[in-house]
């Protein structure tokens, strides 16, 4: 059956109690099979954790580190390359902004050049509709004063 | 051996046998710490060096207001736990182990084996794992350990009582399920 002191147990093991307790603790195992037993448990849980330790070799490890330390401050101080490529130049010498403004200008500028003879058409007959008495009208004019 | 606050201020100044000192000191408690917690042996020689390379890379801006081996122990169990998270390392949940079923009449001290503690501590959660390794490998204190972890007192000797509680049920089974055989 379980004792109601086996937690206090686990801290005796681990030095954690205070020496009041830890002498009560101690008079309490030598009467207590359960208590008896599980600090043997205890015990036991440790060493075999314990054995599993590893052991390393110092200079081996710090050596493989020391070689990756060093190969990071190669690499950052080697000085970068400049690319020669039209793309990469044009991305290193121009900056974003100034090239989306001149995108932005040679495309107004397009749009200003831009012809349309319709347009233009239908807004020289407005005009002369609006302004002025046509002398001579075309099939299409007749069509359109067909309306008035 | 130096103080670490002494080798950490002449790594700051430039030298690098300061921190040559500071990993040959450290870096076995570091391997055996991280070991038990994934455990492999290479796994835990790469997560090391891991750990290492960040604290070289950080040591300038540690200020001295916890202990460098608190720290240390820190970043390295964080270093398994992410490690761990990317494996997607499989533990057996709490709600699985039943507690009041612990046999208190076997005596499991002989039927531990490496292998048997390693597969017995890769099945407990890993915050159980951390502080049992932390106890049992390292020695540390209730308080060291509750420093390292940001965690109470109490709930270090809780995690350690359960921790125990658990691989004590683990071994049991298994010192059972070999007998049937």
């Amino acid at each position: 059956m379980k004792c109601k002191y086996s937690r206090l147990i686990n801290r005796y093991f681990d030095n954690e109690l205070p020496q009041e307790k830890k002498e009560f603790i101690e008079s309490h195992i030598d009467n207590c099979g359960y208590c008896n037993g599980e600090l043997k448990n205890l015990l036991a849980i440790k060493q075999n954790i314990y054995q599993n330790k590893i052991g390393t070799n110092d200079e081996f490890f710090w050596q493989t580190l020391k070689s990756r330390i060093d190969r990071e401050k190669q690499t950052q101080a080697q000085p970068q390359r400049l690319v020669l490529e039209p793309s990469a130049l044009i991305k290193k010498l121009i900056p974003v902004p100034i090239l989306a403004t001149i995108l932005v200008v040679a495309l107004l500028n397009l749009s200003q050049q831009y012809y349309n003879p319709i347009d233009e058409y239908i807004f020289d007959k407005t005009e002369q509709l609006l302004f002025e008495k046509p002398e001579n009208q075309s099939t299409v004019d007749a069509l359109l004063y067909q309306d008035q | 051996m130096e103080e670490d606050l002494t080798l950490i201020s002449r790594f700051k100044a430039g030298e690098m046998e300061a921190f040559e000192m500071l990993v040959k000191k450290y870096h076995n408690q570091i391997i055996n710490t991280v070991f038990p917690l994934v455990g492999n042996v290479h796994d835990a020689e790469d997560i090391t060096q891991e750990v290492f390379f960040k604290i070289y890379h950080r040591l300038d801006s540690f200020r001295a207001q916890a202990k460098f081996s608190s720290w240390l122990y820190r970043v390295s169990l964080n270093s398994a736990y992410d490690f761990l998270r990317k494996q997607k390392h499989k533990t057996v949940s709490l709600e699985n182990i039943d507690y009041a079923d612990i046999s208190d009449g076997k005596k499991p001290e002989n039927i531990f084996t490496k292998d048997l503690v390693q597969d017995a501590l890769n099945k407990i959660p890993f915050e159980f794992r951390t502080v049992i390794v932390l106890k049992e490998i390292d020695g540390l204190s209730y308080r060291e350990i509750a420093q390292i972890l940001k965690i109470s007192i109490g709930t270090v000797e809780s995690r350690i009582y359960r921790a125990r509680s658990m691989l004590k049920k683990i071994f049991v089974q298994k010192w059972v399920s070999r007998d049937e055989m």
